[in-house]
């Protein structure tokens, strides 16, 4: 005879858990996916516009992002930069704070792999087991550094965080010049503005290297991982740690969190560290893992500004940012396709992606989302 | 090449650099006055280059006009975007960072995509009439001076003169007046029967229009021709400018001047084997902003209301 | 409709969805009076200025100009039927000058209508011989035309202010003097005044009120909101008396006493609560001395304040907003940086809130829905939202879910919120819960001290009521609570010392219920003023 009551229970909890948790997270994510929808279809009516095949440019892309085991390789690829930065600002926003330098940081966190890379790795000579890790870090602490100062002109100089970390994106754009354009970081031929390419040792390895046969010549490689791991992680920290709690709390409500005892300053500063390192991170991936394993000029096309469209559209969830991320890879190579089967310009996916930012603001002002968006 | 010869090229040319820098960071200082801080002003620098040159392009057999039809289809163009903001930060008052970040990131596949479309993605460069130089009637005779300062396309001496009709706007004129009090209490200026919303957008329409213009600048002037992506962060730049030039017209005139001197050296240095990188001088204003905001360097104080969306029933 | 009456409202009634703000209200202002509107906070006295300034529309009733029915859309409608209005909150823009905040709004409204007339006439007798120009342009503004407008203006009405100065250099007392010109400068015939004296000290209340009286005899009309009983006796001529929206007094200056109308404005149906007798103990819990701390316009907010609360005790503070009640409060906490003095809890000297909140003090600060709760995490994280909490659930830096949520219905349960799900936002809860999540986060601890700043401000009399009983239960276990209201039935309910605090100084006061209308006095600062 089954247990009744425990069965009442558990199917009334479960009734509850529908109530309180899954249905919510179905609206929580019907935003996002209508103002994806809203967005394909605009610009689709764009693209319609300029008189090129709307339905055909997104088959195209569809096709060669999801069509293949291949495509879906190099899509995760073209993606990793996008998470990392993308994390980058979800984390910020979510603690209150806008930092726009994400670019700034991920050229900072790739100038210091590349410096690694190619300058102290010939010191640790064929030691991927160290260099790697070494050279990881190097960046995420570049990148952090790079985000301690806005932090610190806020914290202590009351300076707004968004012009001062736009004015360090171009501080960091012309040093990462400066380096490789006639500086010690130019490579040995000087003969372009780029860097050497870093010592092998210091390669990401690529899935190819542990399934040759199935992965042969595909360029995925464990950044990837990292990115995703690090992606549920920040989720368990937002989520189910103090410190998370705490920065959520800034984020939310500033002043309950400070009356609570928490201290605004020194979440501002780690928040901002943290923010710094993940899109540091996210350059030297890039660095360590794909040809030409060199800095070169214009090395990041906007990751840092598009971050904020992957991050918002989250809803600045790390783990939707993967989707998100996954999303904007997807736009990035599929644009390739529509570029060479439909002839419109693979620069599109910028369109696109101010189109779902202004839907996201849009969104944000109707009544029906207010409560459910950010 | 003698020394009076180069400080003459680099006096010229800080100027030529300097004046795309102004007539934007003009239509910022005005925007941000009234209370909204504008970073989409790349983006609408990029939409004013593209379409300024496509109207010159396609009126071009009516010559001399061609760039003067360009610059007013680059102003309005810039203007049509900065509506797209106004519509989203003043009539659904959201963040304006945001929406700013997606105004350039719009513009900049926005335009390559016109220009693929227009011109194939291998198109050469399109040369189209633009503006020549101008030597000023006498003062150009001037020794040092005169091919310094007095030889230089139209535009130039345009945008220097609205220096001072900006500044006569902000500070002697009653819009003017009541453009700085939105950006500092809007409630203020409304309790006394001003609509802030208007006094919002008319600021913003203008500075779309100044970027606009001084997109138009760089493919109408500058050079003959587009290429996608060409401000190259001038929008920012000229954002960085309004702080340097603490929101003032005039100061800000001074600090695009500076600017523009990084962009004169930035080409020259290697040239003459100076032992600097251009790199710094490029870097130098992003740097000194900072410093300003920090108030290390003088003090500079924002609008107060700057960036915050007003609500009315608050 | 003929009266001599040139405002008049009829009937008016406002409504903020469920809250009745102004309800059913007749109000009468002559020309050349000066009218008084009594009332505690939350009477209505604002939500009716409101109305008649066109900042709000009324829900119901009508409003007659010289017996003309007038409906104003905006401010600007009102300011264009002489009706001026100088906010407690200025309406000044600090960073222009006094003659650019006065050519704001002249320009606005100088060409539109015959309103100006008489106001140009007036200051071209003032102003002939100088050449002065009575009107500005609306294209140019002309700093020099704007500097002698306004120096006529102070001229015409005996309010001295230089003109080219910024205004946020000015004292309190000028830039209130820019306001009233502002108002002037477009010919007001009605000036609404909200607790104009609250910013004055007492020799500056003695100049402006020499202003007041030249209006007057300038027959312009004045519609002054206090809660000042000795002013307003000073200087009105009629007294209309506001309670819970109502209008329940009205009548000359001078018919009432003082007593009788602080009897009106607080009215006298007092809730009995039951409470035990207690024996005061003579354990110290908080003890402050000598504390002085500036407020966020680095006024001096709390003037040398002296207090000590022990074990087994309620210590109430009555006063009128700010009085520096507030900055009383978050200096305890730590939120506000102290001048002078110091802050002991049990003969600690902690610093930061952090470390406060360790000593064993617990907080439910007056602003429920920015500093109380975050609307948007759910119930059980606003429950944990003390570091406290969160770091007594937490292993190592993380939460243990099962933990979180079982101190959470636990609390649910206790202190009965509705609806008793761990994971909805607090957005979704009334006001009342909402103050329970608060209650329940503050007191389970068994803070030694708990600071309470009006906790039952717009709550229903039954959420005020488990309030207070939850108040007096920290009472009986021998603790000490610090309850700062503004309600003063509540802190003399609950009190077993009372203190009454105005401009940022506390009197001791008795909690003798016969004693009310001394008390009122004394939070209307006749006291601070006598002393």
């Amino acid at each position: 005879m089954p247990n009744f009551p425990a069965l009442f229970r558990k199917v009334k909890s479960f009734s509850v858990s529908i109530r309180e948790i899954i249905l919510p997270f179905f609206l929580w994510m019907l935003t996002p996916f209508l103002i994806l929808v809203a967005a394909f279809i605009t610009n689709g009516i764009i693209i319609f516009l300029f008189g090129y095949n709307p339905i055909e440019a997104y088959v195209a892309a569809t096709k060669v992002t999801f069509g293949s085991l291949r495509g879906v390789g190099e899509t995760l690829v073209k993606s990793t930069p996008f998470l990392m930065t993308g994390l980058s600002v979800a984390i910020a926003f979510r603690c209150g704070i806008w930092n726009i330098g994400a670019e700034g940081q991920f050229l900072i966190g790739a100038l210091a792999a590349t410096w690694f890379g190619t300058k102290i790795a010939v010191l640790l000579p064929n030691t991927p087991w160290i260099a790697v890790p070494l050279c990881l870090s190097m960046a995420v602490v570049a990148g952090g550094l790079w985000g301690i100062i806005p932090a610190v002109l806020k914290v202590t100089r009351g300076v707004n965080e968004v012009i001062s970390t736009i004015m360090l994106n171009y501080v960091a754009i012309n040093f990462v010049s400066l380096m490789i354009d006639g500086g010690p970081l130019q490579e040995t031929s000087k003969t372009g503005p780029q860097s050497d390419p870093i010592a092998e040792w210091v390669f990401l390895p690529r899935l190819s290297e542990f399934l040759p046969r199935l992965f042969e010549s595909h360029r995925i490689h464990i950044g990837i991982g990292i990115a995703v791991i690090l992606a549920i992680a920040l989720t368990f920290v937002l989520f189910r740690t103090t410190f998370g709690f705490q920065l959520r709390a800034v984020g939310e409500g500033a002043a309950a969190a400070k009356a609570a005892g928490i201290s605004i300053a020194h979440n501002t500063l780690r928040v901002f560290f943290i923010s710094g390192a993940l899109a540091g991170l996210g350059g030297a991936i890039e660095i360590m893992a794909l040809v030409p394993h060199r800095l070169t000029e214009n090395f990041s096309p906007d990751y840092g500004y598009t971050a904020i469209a992957v991050a918002l559209l989250a809803k600045l969830h790390p783990l939707v940012t993967v989707a998100t991320a996954l999303l904007f890879g997807a736009l990035a190579k599929g644009s390739f396709a529509m570029e060479a089967e439909v002839g419109i310009s693979r620069q599109v996916t910028l369109m696109m992606q101010a189109i779902i930012l202004l839907f996201v603001i849009g969104s944000s002002a109707v009544k029906f989302f207010r409560k459910r968006a950010l | 090449m003698d020394i009076i010869a180069i400080l003459e090229d680099i006096l010229a040319a800080t100027i030529r650099g300097a004046t795309p820098l102004l007539l934007a960071a003009l239509g910022e200082v005005v925007a941000q006055r009234a209370g909204v801080i504008n970073i989409g002003i790349e983006g609408m620098m990029l939409i004013g280059a593209l379409f300024g040159w496509v109207g010159s392009f396609y009126f071009a057999e009516l010559l001399f006009f061609a760039p003067w039809i360009g610059l007013l289809i680059a102003g309005f163009s810039g203007l049509v975007t900065a509506a797209l903001f106004a519509f989203f930060a003043i009539r659904l008052r959201g963040d304006q960072v945001v929406i700013g970040t997606a105004i350039t990131l719009l513009a900049l596949g926005f335009t390559e995509v016109v220009y693929v479309r227009l011109f194939g993605q291998t198109g050469s460069l399109q040369s189209v009439p633009y503006f020549k130089q101008f030597d000023v009637p006498l003062l150009s005779q001037i020794p040092f001076f005169g091919d310094a300062l007095f030889s230089h396309n139209i535009i130039v001496y345009l945008a220097f003169l609205l220096v001072p009709c900006v500044y006569f706007f902000l500070y002697h004129t009653q819009l003017g007046l009541r453009v700085r009090a939105c950006g500092e209490h809007p409630k203020a200026i409304s309790t006394v029967g001003s609509s802030v919303s208007l006094l919002r957008t008319i600021s913003l329409l203008f500075a779309g229009a100044m970027a606009g213009i001084g997109g138009g600048y760089l493919s109408l002037a500058d050079v003959p021709y587009f290429t996608p992506g060409m401000t190259t962060g001038r929008g920012f730049i000229a954002l960085a400018i309004v702080i340097f030039g603490k929101w003032h017209p005039i100061k800000t005139s001074g600090a695009a001047l500076l600017f523009g001197l990084g962009f004169a050296l930035d080409n020259r240095f290697q040239a003459f084997g100076w032992d600097i990188q251009y790199q710094w001088f490029l870097m130098l204003p992003f740097a000194l902003c900072l410093a300003v905001l920090a108030g290390f360097v003088g003090k500079a104080e924002a609008p107060l209301a700057l960036g915050k969306p007003y609500d009315p029933s608050e | 409709m003929e009266t001599d009456n040139i405002l008049e409202l009829q009937h008016v009634t406002k409504t903020f969805g469920d809250l009745v703000a102004v309800d059913n209200v007749d109000f009468e202002l002559q020309a050349g009076e000066i009218h008084a509107i009594l009332g505690e906070n939350g009477a209505g006295k604002s939500t009716l200025m409101n109305l008649i300034y066109g900042l709000h529309q009324p829900s119901g009733g009508s409003i007659h100009i010289s017996g003309k029915p007038k409906i104003f859309k905006s401010p600007r409608d009102a300011i264009a039927n002489g009706i001026g209005m100088v906010h407690q909150h200025f309406m000044l823009i600090e960073n222009l000058t006094v003659a650019e905040n006065i050519a704001l709004t002249v320009a606005q409204f100088s060409s539109r209508d015959g309103k100006t007339d008489s106001i140009e006439s007036d200051l071209k007798s003032v102003s002939q011989e100088n050449g002065i120009p009575s009107k500005l342009s609306t294209f140019r503004y002309k700093k020099n035309d704007a500097i002698r407008l306004t120096e006529a203006l102070s001229q015409r009405f005996g309010l001295a202010v230089d003109p080219s100065v910024l205004v946020r250099t000015l004292s309190v007392g000028l830039k209130q003097r820019v306001e009233i010109l502002k108002a002037l400068a477009v010919d007001a015939r009605i000036l609404i005044l909200d607790e104009p004296t609250a910013v004055l000290s007492p020799q500056e209340v003695t100049d402006f009120f020499t202003i007041l009286r030249a209006l007057q005899s300038d027959n312009r009309s004045i519609i002054f909101i206090s809660h000042k009983m000795k002013e307003v006796l000073e200087i009105s001529d009629r007294i209309t008396v506001l309670r819970h929206g109502k209008k329940v007094y009205n009548g000359k200056t001078g018919e009432r006493s003082a007593r009788g109308l602080a009897r009106e404005m607080l009215g006298e149906e007092l809730s009995e609560v039951e409470r035990k007798q207690n024996k005061a103990t003579t354990d110290l819990v908080l003890n402050i001395s000598g504390l002085t701390v500036l407020g966020s316009r680095n006024e001096t907010a709390v003037l040398d304040v002296s207090i000590q609360t022990y074990r087994g005790e309620i210590v109430g503070i009555a006063g009128v907003d700010g009085n520096g009640q507030r900055e009383l409060a978050e200096a305890i906490m730590g939120l506000r940086p102290s001048k002078f003095g110091t802050v002991e809890i049990l003969g600690m000297q902690p610093s930061g809130t952090k470390n406060i909140r360790r000593c064993g003090v617990g907080y439910i600060p007056e602003d429920r829905r920015t500093m109380g709760i975050i609307t948007s995490f759910s119930i059980a994280e606003n429950l944990m939202l003390n570091i406290m909490h969160f770091e007594h659930l937490a292993k190592h830096g993380i939460i243990s879910q099962k933990a979180k949520n079982r101190a959470a219905m636990q609390l649910i349960d206790t202190y009965d919120i509705r609806p008793p799900f761990a994971n909805i936002p607090a957005a979704a809860l009334s006001g009342g819960n909402q103050q329970k999540i608060v209650l329940a986060r503050e007191i389970s601890p068994q803070p030694e001290l708990l600071v309470a700043v009006n906790p039952t401000r717009g709550l229903d009399i039954n959420a005020a009521q488990y309030v207070h009983q939850n108040l007096l239960a920290q009472r009986d276990r021998k603790k000490s609570v610090l309850l700062i209201s503004t309600e003063l039935d509540e802190v003399l309910q609950m009190s077993d010392r009372l203190y009454v605090m105005s401009r940022g100084k506390l009197i001791e006061a008795t909690t003798h219920r016969e004693n009310i209308e001394t008390l009122g006095l004394l939070m209307m600062g006749e006291a601070a003023t006598n002393a």
